[in-house]
């Protein structure tokens, strides 16, 4: 059975809630976790939500705000509504870890859920515009998120940089290139 | 200490004609909308120390 976002517990990043143990296999994001993030946090650089399950960490999600920005000349180009915008605001995933025990159990699936949600509160509740979510995807990870709706902001090169619209139905807009 | 999040690169030429494109055709479903809508409702459900 996969752990869905109703199984979890999310809870700010606070020392109070134990990340000694938390263990994803890659020692920056587990830095991140145990020391980092509290820094980041205290600075409103970002803001670290950890997933908890009986009582134990398991995952973590850390958000900041975003936009993807085009090129000034691009802001010429044919988009009539668009002619004066050049950032499209978004949500950063800046990180996102699952426990190596709980990995390919639905729980990144989970916090990207959540992820959504907070970007469609953040529009319906807070009325601040949010279009996209974004994250810098390790190479390891990009066939997820693709697999997820994301697309690469950079599609020539070879950058994990990547971007959700979360307005995109992905099976109505199918046929969009 | 881990290394610092980055910042989202600058999206230029080929690929912010293929970003306009596609954000100027996608079609807002109902389904999609009640999809976030469910998204946000257990996003707060979630949240136990608000």
């Amino acid at each position: 059975m996969p752990i869905t976002l109703d199984d979890l517990e999310l809870v700010r990043a606070d020392p109070q809630h134990d990340t000694s143990q938390f263990d994803c296999s890659d020692d920056d994001l587990n830095d991140f976790v145990k020391t980092d993030c509290l820094d980041y946090q205290k600075h409103n650089l970002s803001h670290t939500r950890l997933a908890k399950y009986r009582g134990e960490v398991i995952a973590f999600v850390t958000l900041l705000a975003d936009s993807i920005i085009l090129e000034t000349k691009e802001k010429k180009i044919w988009l009539p509504f668009y002619t004066k915008i050049v950032h499209f605001p978004a949500l950063k995933i800046g990180r996102l870890a699952v426990h190596k025990d709980y990995q390919r159990q639905g729980v990144g699936y989970a916090l990207l859920f959540y992820c959504l949600g907070i970007a469609h509160r953040i529009n319906e509740e807070l009325h601040v515009g949010c279009r996209f979510i974004t994250v810098d995807a390790y190479e390891a990870s990009v066939s997820w998120y693709l697999k997820q709706g994301f697309l690469l902001n950079e599609q020539g090169k070879k950058h994990r940089s990547m971007r959700l619209d979360i307005l995109e139905d992905e099976n109505a807009n199918k046929t969009i290139e | 200490m881990a290394r610092p999040i980055e910042a989202t690169p600058v999206v230029k030429g080929k690929d912010a004609e293929v970003f306009l494109r596609r954000m100027e055709r996608v079609v807002v479903t109902e389904k999609r909308m009640a999809f976030l809508k469910t998204a946000a409702l257990q996003s707060k459900k979630a949240e136990r120390d608000k």
